[in-house]
């Protein structure tokens, strides 16, 4: 095992660590009677809708790249079209759920002051996934491919969509997230 | 910045006021329901626009409604 493949391991269990801290919060806390049965708010309504939707979409994803072998995609003409017809599919439904939620909403508060708390953490949270899906990317064909000295031309393809789909889906990951971890102060 | 904890009469007045809901509390000051039972548990503290607009809905003044624990 090379010294890079150690530090990426570090690196991931680092993550992980500093993941279970952020978490902790949210499941130490008592539970709260008069906040039980509340309603979701719109931004978390559409929230679960976009979530779901996203986690079907880079499933379908995933389940297109075990079938192909992503180093043969390239010369694939038939699964480099399926691929890109789910890719297009989902974000035009990604689109048009966000469309259909907010005209179904008028006249409703969509965002308060403390959901506009919420998305500024969301965004955070989106950034550092974001980040940390290119650097797995990264480490990960840099090892595979490190004697080759190249990698196969249908990966810049792949991370891009695939960094794509985790910007899009981590956003809503994480004002879910920001509703089950608010800790009860101004800052949430 | 050093964590204040306020203490909040919301819930009372509301009672007050013909027993009004949350949620027309809400409307009224352009929140989620979701934030009036926040600020009702203490688990959020409101901008001072908010702190305000709820003052005027019930006719006091911020100091009457909102007070250092």
């Amino acid at each position: 095992m090379n010294v890079y493949v150690v530090i990426a391991i570090l690196a991931a269990v680092l993550f992980v660590v500093g993941a279970a801290r952020f978490l902790a919060p949210a499941f130490r806390r008592e539970p709260d009677e008069a906040l039980a049965d509340l309603p979701p708010t719109p931004l978390q309504r559409r929230a679960r809708w976009v979530l779901a939707l996203g986690l079907v979409w880079c499933g379908a994803l995933v389940w297109i790249l075990m079938r192909t072998d992503p180093v043969t995609m390239g010369e694939d003409q038939g699964a480099r079209l399926l691929f890109t017809t789910v890719l297009i599919a989902g974000a035009v439904g990604y689109g048009a759920l966000i469309l259909f939620m907010q005209l179904g909403r008028r006249g409703e508060v969509a965002v308060d002051e403390r959901d506009q708390q919420i998305l500024a953490r969301a965004s955070r949270i989106q950034g550092g996934l974001t980040m940390l899906c290119l650097a797995i990317w990264s480490v990960a064909l840099t090892e595979v491919y490190w004697e080759e000295g190249a990698i196969p031309v249908a990966f810049p393809y792949i991370i891009f969509w695939s960094t794509f789909a985790v910007y899009l889906v981590s956003h809503s990951a994480g004002i879910l997230l920001g509703y089950a971890m608010w800790r009860g102060d101004a800052e949430g | 910045m050093r964590k204040v904890r306020i203490r909040n009469e919301i819930r009372r007045l509301r009672f007050e006021h013909d027993e009004m809901t949350q949620q027309e509390l809400a409307d009224r000051v352009g929140c989620t329901r979701q934030t009036i039972a926040m600020l009702e548990a203490e688990r959020y503290v409101p901008s001072l626009g908010l702190a305000m607009l709820i003052a005027e809905t019930f006719g006091r003044t911020v100091d009457e409604i909102f007070t250092r624990a």
